[in-house]
């Protein structure tokens, strides 16, 4: 079965490019603009990894990721 | 040596000069009252007593017991022998009056009683001019010696009259013991006093040092100073101490924010560039259509890249306080430039020039070309094709209005206030093209400021945005403007909230 990756970053250049690599790579990416449209992303389909950037308009990384923990997912690292 | 050493030490300084004084002008003015005064007694006592002897039907003689306790008095022969004498007192030994009256004695106080004027109506001075005083030591005690000659119709002779000096003398001696005592005490007093007031009084000063150098060596400037309890001059010092702290606090802030913002930006086209430089080379069997996608990706975040850097660039420059370069110019000349530029940029809007009118004006050309270029600019992102973007430059009285019209997708209420700080960017979803650098308006904001302008953004979402600029008429603009830009909203700016 293949892996999903959710991709939530509000600079598109980023998510297109990560899109792109990871699906070379054999895993199944969804990408969102913002923590809001990722988190309803992640509750439609549940991924196996998240990255999450943290400075984004709206709702941030940081909420995001503290959303994130209360459905089960572990921090490995963060970065700005 | 520290304030506080100086400050007691003046003190001290100062009791030491006003002490002696006091305490000499005092012993002087006692001394001189109590020995004048004896011997003002003498005076009078010697006169009444001759008066008493040249009234007397029977000769002169001594009225006994008149002198009491204090005053002795003796009678002399003009020949100097003495013939009657307050009884109580033979055993003095006897005085030639006319030796006193050869070489008449000095004042019986010392030189420092000596040195202020007269007190009593001075008794030598009123005494008869043929009478002396005299000092002498018998029975362990000084004695003061008056003598009156007189001349009576039956007879002639001395009246001599003795007084005591040693209770004076003791009490005078005690004085001059205990004074400088006295002195010693209340100027070592002084000393230890103003030290220690010196001391409670600057210790606020200590204390803000403590605090400063704490700051300085943690580099935590959320510290602040106590305040003292009284708000005098220290309570002020450290009120604007405090004021210091909490606006390089909030200046410091502003910068950490700024270049953690402007690294973020950066990082995003970095990203984009570096991921797809690693596609393009792990992935060399690449379709042609995804590696032009790719290809493009890059030129593009090159191209932001250098947007952003050139706007960072601006900004440091307007921090740094680089005047502008104003000159006479004609707006509307720069209006039209700006125009045509802008129909370029246009995709598939629709661009107007209305109204326009010309307007001379004191300004920056580039700057001002900056300014309209960003405002149009902005007007385009936000509109979608077929709609409509105008550009209008009308005269007020006392002004010139530039409008910058578009019938885009407006600005929410929520982010209105927020526009034009630095990297504030408005919902992702609103916006067609994510090539902004998010410092647009922040230029705008300080290019208007530096010509004492101001801005006006009316918005409706959905509907669209007014940009209304207003620059004075031939202003005089400031050659050499020094402030730099603000981190966040600026005065001149007003933001109107659109109507519900």
């Amino acid at each position: 079965m293949m892996q999903r990756i959710l991709v939530i970053d509000d600079d598109p250049a980023v998510t297109s490019v990560l899109k792109r690599g990871l699906s070379y790579e054999g895993f199944a990416v969804d990408t969102a603009k913002s923590g809001a449209e990722g988190l309803t992303l992640e509750r439609e389909q549940s991924a196996d990894l998240v990255i999450l950037d943290v400075m984004m308009p709206g709702l941030d990384g940081s909420e995001a990721l503290r959303r994130l923990r209360g459905a089960g997912y572990v921090l490995r690292e963060e970065a700005k | 040596m520290s304030i506080r050493l100086r400050l007691a030490l003046c003190y001290g300084a100062l009791f030491a000069v006003i002490l002696p004084l006091i305490t000499v002008l005092s012993y002087a003015i006692h001394a001189r009252g109590q020995y004048d005064a004896l011997d003002h007694t003498l005076v009078v006592s010697a006169e009444h007593a001759v008066e008493e002897l040249t009234a007397s039907p029977t000769g002169p003689h001594l009225i006994h017991g008149e002198g009491g306790f204090e005053i002795a008095f003796r009678l002399y022969t003009t020949g100097g022998i003495l013939q009657e004498q307050t009884l109580g007192t033979e055993q003095l030994p006897s005085i030639d009056p006319r030796a006193a009256l050869r070489s008449p004695a000095g004042p019986a106080y010392d030189v420092l009683a000596g040195l202020i004027p007269p007190i009593w109506e001075s008794a030598p001075a009123t005494a008869d001019p043929g009478s002396a005083f005299g000092l002498l030591t018998m029975s362990d005690q000084r004695w003061r010696v008056y003598v009156l000659p007189f001349h009576a119709p039956t007879s002639a002779g001395f009246i001599e009259v003795l007084t005591p000096l040693g209770r004076v003398d003791a009490s005078m001696q005690a004085f001059r013991i205990t004074l400088p005592i006295l002195g010693l005490a209340s100027l070592g007093a002084a000393l230890l006093g103003s030290w220690a007031i010196a001391g409670n009084a600057l210790r606020p000063i200590a204390k803000m040092t403590g605090t400063a150098r704490s700051i300085a060596l943690s580099r935590d400037l959320s510290h602040r100073i106590e305040m003292p309890p009284h708000h005098d001059e220290l309570g002020r010092l450290a009120a604007t101490f405090n004021n210091m702290l909490a606006s390089i606090e909030s200046a410091y802030s502003a910068q950490q924010r700024f270049v953690s913002d402007a690294s973020h930006e950066l990082r995003a086209p970095l990203t984009a560039i570096q991921g797809n430089l690693e596609l393009l080379n792990r992935h060399r069997t690449m379709p042609e259509a995804e590696r032009e996608e790719a290809l493009a990706e890059i030129t593009r975040e090159a191209d932001r890249l250098t947007r952003l850097v050139a706007d960072l660039l601006a900004l440091a420059r307007a921090d740094a306080g680089i005047p502008l370069r104003p000159r006479l110019l004609d707006l509307d000349a720069v209006v039209l430039d700006i125009f045509k530029s802008a129909r370029q940029l246009a995709q598939g809007q629709t661009l107007l020039l209305d109204p326009f009118e010309p307007a001379q004006i004191r300004g920056d050309e580039d700057r001002l070309k900056q300014l309209l270029l960003i405002l149009l600019d902005n007007a385009l992102k936000y509109t979608p094709p077929g709609g409509k973007v105008t550009l209008g430059l009308r005269r007020d009285k006392s002004c010139v209005v530039m409008l910058v019209r578009d019938s885009g997708v407006g600005i929410s209420p929520e982010d209105l206030p927020h526009v034009f700080e630095r990297f504030y960017r408005a919902d992702p979803a609103r916006s067609r093209d994510p090539g902004g650098t998010g410092l647009g308006l922040s230029i705008a904001s300080w290019i208007i400021e530096q010509h004492r302008g101001t801005i006006t953004i009316d918005s409706q979402p959905g509907e669209g945005t007014l940009i209304t600029v207003r620059l004075p008429l031939l202003s005089d603009a400031p050659e050499h403007p020094r402030d730099p830009i603000p981190h966040n909203a600026t005065p001149q700016q007003t933001i109107s909230l659109p109507s519900a």
